[in-house]
């Protein structure tokens, strides 16, 4: 491909009317090019390969979205973590053997186990190679930010619960949605909710909600935050057995606020029988619906905004408004069902738009589930890798979530990301990197087996440069038709495919998508 | 290898990711924007306080009955461990502010290079970390809370550092994590973040250290450049700060905890010769809603830490000879309210104490203990100075600029805090405006212009009945309370007759919704309300 220019670029953006951007949601309807399937599946899932890419080249976008909606909606019940189970009776409450005991195991609900939850949780992007399942579970937890780690940790089985309430709604109603996460075990301990109580109000949740969860700052009031933090009060969780039942969340009636609230000017009077099901229906349930009837519009849009960043561009244009307006009038549309904007989306021609192709800067995720599909590495490891280089799977820099868009690639990640995702690849020998390119269809061609790996890993096509020096890390100076005879050596072609590896991973778009 | 003022030239032309600064009421000229002076030596330190620090415990108004009875009844600091620093203004300090050489904060206090500053603060005050948190960083207060703040005071201050001025230093260096606001100008970041310098210089070895011209559109354009410069950013960087690491080295003993550590770096990296301007540190952890323990627990073990890490490092600066050239300041993105909550913890406030540390500093207090505001909102207190009357300066007096320069970054001048400013090399400066236009509050008790006198308290309690007239027997009573109190309401014939108590509950201060259920048939009522020793009357017809 060509090299334009920048003055030529910038020239020519300012000549041309924005106009020209398809800045709708009207549905790409051509069978998709190679780049077009790759530029799809990079957004919708965490790795790519090869067989996939083949796959669905020459499929329409209707076809190929469709299908990764239907295998997130067979892929919702995976086998949960080893420790799901696991209850324990209240360490203080036991003394000598059995005391240890218990205190040994507490330690490891509320500490170890929730990596050994990023663990399995890593296995299951690894695998989810066709399908916007696990994305869509990370977008949820990054949207409704909850930490394991503060003071006073959050037990893993919480979090595991809290997760599968995204796996089970990945693309469902926000109002659901919504209803679910205010009685979660982990955000009530998160959040304070289960403090939330009639003799004194704690307002940490109820500003969340409206701030960071349903409306954005600047849609509410001060006066909402408190009277929302009233009609939240009494909800609990406990976490040992001689509490009741672990890890389900429950009202205890006496800590509920029984006087009557006002709103966003919807009166909220305590008129019936206080127990859970009654203050769930009236108060909780009613509490979103006011929110989502009210603001409505607001909500749509705070939710479409966020989508589109995720899956389009995190830094949305001016030009980019109406494509999220539409979004947002297809949610309120359908009550708040999220699943027919997103497949809009992901099926329309503004997002095959070359604008937005290769924009988007990878996180963690992206990078190490990238890499981790094709080599062998423990992925303990690659939850740890993913932890110091910005994304600690259950603990979130804070409620607002990762920051996102540039902030994943710092001066302090971007080595640190070189290096790790070098341990990755160093963790497999010759001939297993030799396997790997070998399995790939067309290796049998140096140019072939070159454009099938910078597919994999870089965001868009390179200049011809730069395209001959990936090549030549294969043939390392020799010339093409020596690949032939390079590749009978596995020992010899392995090394070769980790010097390209080595150079790619250098490639300032290797960190794009 | 690129030169740093070649990538500077070439960084992204905002391409598809136009910043704008013109924000509220700030006039940002378009035309010739005004240029640094030199730089000089010295240095900032800004140790970030992530969460919003109970500067309340920190500094508590430890003669002032209230504070113990009212306020934190559970939480406050015992008046017999606490240490006065200043009898006539009621001021003592939390006890783990001895920590550290030297007996810790209030020995550099006690020595004069400490500056307690009350009421740091700015109007219309936003109680999320986050909004609250970039406003403190960005130096700016928007109109509304949806504008983005997209850059940070210490960014835009280095947009405009002349081109041939520019070191191989980084301007600002990070100790951290994530990159923060605060160092992001219109041009790009302007600090290097890092948490081990050996580390960063071992894999910024493997780095794409050459620029690389991309086709493509312009989004991917921008961002590949954006990931392009940071690789040779890190590149270069990582070879200079390894340079002074090398060559520094520390004296004092510092304890091992993270804020310790990383300012023991900073104290390290300073004497090896690193010619960064700002060094910002994390320390996290004060957003304490629950336990936020008195003598144990989070908030002091927090304030243990802040005050062994400050005391080691002004103590190491000047045994290894720069203490003349730096200073430190502390940020929080809001104080916590006087009220404590129901989880032994504390919310969001507002106004707050900030400190700065340094021989360059004047040794004082500033201002009366911020308790003394009078309150906003009922749970909230004014604030006093604005804090960006800090940044402007810390710009002035301390990195020398024109005060056209620092008016130019923050979008007005601003007085300077007590109007005498807390950097010794301060001058008069009569061209700056006054001081915020805040409540002025009297201490006196009897008088009615202190908010907390039961003369002026109750006064300006208002109720308001609606519907009324009433349909039927419910209203509700909207009340608006200055000061906490038990509410007791007698609903009475029109001549004084009692028919009974409809409402009695203890509240605190603040708005408040409360459902009456009145009595009797159709006709006029009074509503007698007895908040503390006062009595309200409210007419009520009902039909």
């Amino acid at each position: 491909m060509g090299i334009v220019s920048r003055r030529d670029f910038f020239g020519s953006l300012l000549s041309t009317s924005r106009l020209d951007i398809k800045a709708n949601l009207d549905e790409y309807t051509q069978p998709l090019s190679r780049p077009q399937v790759q530029h799809l599946l990079r957004r919708a899932t965490f790795s790519l390969s090869n067989s996939i890419i083949d796959k669905y080249v020459g499929k329409t976008a209707s076809f190929v979205v469709d299908e990764l909606f239907a295998n997130a909606d067979a892929s919702i019940n995976p086998s949960p973590p080893f420790f799901h189970n696991d209850h324990i009776n209240n360490p203080a409450n036991l003394s000598g053997k059995q005391r240890e005991e218990a205190d040994a195991k507490k330690n490891l609900l509320f500490g170890e186990y929730n990596h050994a939850l990023g663990e399995w949780w890593v296995t299951l992007m690894k695998k989810d190679t066709v399908s916007v399942l696990e994305k869509m579970v990370l977008f949820w937890h990054d949207h409704f930010a909850t930490q394991f780690q503060s003071c006073d940790n959050v037990p893993a089985v919480s979090m595991y619960r809290q997760n599968d309430l995204f796996r089970k709604n990945y693309a469902g109603n926000l109002r659901n949605l919504l209803e679910q996460v205010t009685i979660d075990g982990a955000m009530l301990k998160y959040l304070n909710g289960n403090l939330n109580i009639s003799a004194s109000p704690n307002e940490n949740y109820a500003r969340e909600l409206m701030e960071l969860f349903s409306l954005g700052v600047g849609n509410y009031t001060e006066q909402d935050v408190r009277e929302a933090s009233k009609i939240l009060t009494g909800w609990k969780v406990n976490y040992f057995l001689d509490d009741g039942i672990p890890y389900k969340p429950f009202l205890n009636p006496i800590d509920f606020d029984k006087t009557t609230k006002f709103f966003m000017g919807e009166v909220f009077a305590v008129n019936y029988e206080v127990n859970e099901q009654n203050v769930f229906k009236n108060s909780i349930q009613k509490l979103i619906a006011v929110i989502l009837s009210k603001k409505g519009d607001v909500a749509a849009k705070f939710i479409s905004y966020k989508l589109y960043q995720y899956f389009v561009y995190a830094n949305p244009q001016k030009a980019d408004a109406s494509v999220i307006d539409q979004m947002a009038k297809l949610v309120t549309a359908n009550d708040f069902e999220l699943k027919p904007a997103l497949k809009r989306l992901l099926k329309s021609q503004h997002f095959f738009d070359d604008l937005n192709v290769g924009v988007q800067i990878k996180s963690p995720a992206e990078t190490v589930i990238g890499m981790l599909k094709h080599l062998k590495f423990s992925d303990r490891l690659a939850r740890n890798i993913m932890e110091v280089t910005g994304l600690e799977l259950f603990n979130p820099p804070n409620v607002s979530g990762w920051k996102g868009y540039r902030s994943w690639i710092s001066t302090k990640t971007l080595p640190t990301t070189i290096y790790y995702t070098k341990e990755i690849i160093n963790n497999n020998t010759n001939t297993e990197l030799a396997d790997w390119a070998l399995s790939i269809e067309g290796s049998g061609d140096v140019k072939v087996l070159t454009e099938r790996y910078i597919e994999l890993f870089l965001a868009r096509p390179v200049s011809e440069d730069r395209f001959r020096k990936f090549k030549n890390m294969f043939l390392g100076g020799a010339p093409d038709y020596e690949w032939y005879e390079i590749i009978k050596n596995k020992d010899q072609a392995g090394q070769r495919v980790r010097s390209f590896l080595f150079e790619i991973i250098k490639a300032p778009e290797y960190f794009l998508f | 290898m690129t030169k740093r003022r070649d990538f500077i030239k070439q960084s992204t032309m905002g391409v598809g990711v136009v910043t704008n600064l013109s924000l509220g009421k700030m006039q940002v000229s378009a035309f010739e924007p005004a240029l640094a002076n030199v730089q000089n030596d010295n240095i900032l330190v800004v140790i970030q306080q992530f969460g919003g620090n109970d500067g309340m415990n920190t500094i508590t108004p430890y003669e002032w009955e209230s504070y113990y009875t009212l306020y934190r009844p559970k939480l406050h600091i015992p008046k017999n461990v606490v240490e006065p620093i200043s009898k006539d203004l009621g001021m003592a300090m939390h006890p783990n502010l001895k920590r550290g050489p030297k007996n810790g904060m209030l020995g550099l206090f006690n020595e004069g290079k400490l500056a307690v500053m009350h009421g740091l603060g700015y109007h219309n005050p936003n109680y999320s970390h986050f909004r609250s948190t970039d406003i403190w960083l960005s130096g700016v207060v928007p109109n509304n809370d949806i504008d983005p703040l997209k850059s940070g005071w210490l960014g835009r201050y280095f947009d405009r550092v002349s081109p041939s001025e520019r070191t191989e230093s980084p301007f600002c260096l990070q100790i951290g994590n994530n990159p923060s606001l605060m160092f992001l100008g219109e041009t790009g970041e302007k600090s290097i973040v890092l948490e081990d310098v050996e580390q960063l210089y071992s894999q910024a070895k493997a780095v794409e250290s050459n620029k690389i011209n991309i086709g493509g559109s312009a989004y991917f354009m921008s961002e590949f450049d954006y990931v392009n410069n940071v690789g040779q950013e890190v590149n270069e960087y990582s070879k200079v700060i390894k340079k002074a690491f090398d060559n520094g080295k520390n004296i004092e003993k510092y304890e091992n905890q993270s804020l310790a550590n990383q300012l023991k770096l900073v104290a390290r990296l300073i004497n090896g010769g690193l010619k960064s301007k700002v060094y910002f540190v994390e320390h996290h952890g004060y957003d304490t809603h629950s336990n936020q323990g008195v003598l144990d627990g989070i908030h002091s073990r927090l304030l243990a830490e802040l005050s062994e890490a400050i005391s080691a490092f002004q103590s190491d600066i000047e045994q290894l000879g720069h203490a003349s050239k730096v200073v430190g300041i502390t940020t929080s993105e809001f104080g916590r309210r006087p009220y404590e909550n129901g989880s032994l913890g504390t919310d969001h406030g507002t106004a707050n104490v900030g400190f700065a540390f340094g021989e360059g500093v004047k040794g004082e207090i500033f201002g009366f203990h911020f308790a003394f505001l009078p309150f906003r909102d009922f749970q909230n207190l004014w604030f006093r100075t604005d804090f960006r009357s800090i940044y402007f300066e810390i710009m002035v007096s301390w990195f020398g600029q024109t005060p056209e320069y620092a008016q130019y970054i923050l979008g007005s001048k601003f007085a300077y805090i007590e109007e005498k400013g807390f950097l010794k090399n301060t001058k008069q400066d009569i061209t700056l405006p006054p001081p915020p236009d805040v409540p002025q509050v009297n201490m006196d008790m009897n008088n009615p212009d202190n908010p907390l006198s039961p003369l002026n308290i109750t006064e300006q309690d208002k109720f308001t009945l609606y519907p009324n007239p009433v349909q039927g027997n419910s209203a509700f009573l909207n009340m608006r309370l200055y000061f906490q109190g038990p509410v007791r309401i007698v609903q009475t014939y029109v001549n004084g007759q009692e028919m009974g108590v409809i409402h009695e509950k203890t509240y605190q201060a603040g708005l408040h919704n409360v459902y009456l259920e009145l009595k009797g048939g159709p006709g006029l009522y009074l509503l007698r309300i007895k908040v503390g020793k006062r009595n309200h009357f409210v007419k009520c017809l009902k039909m």
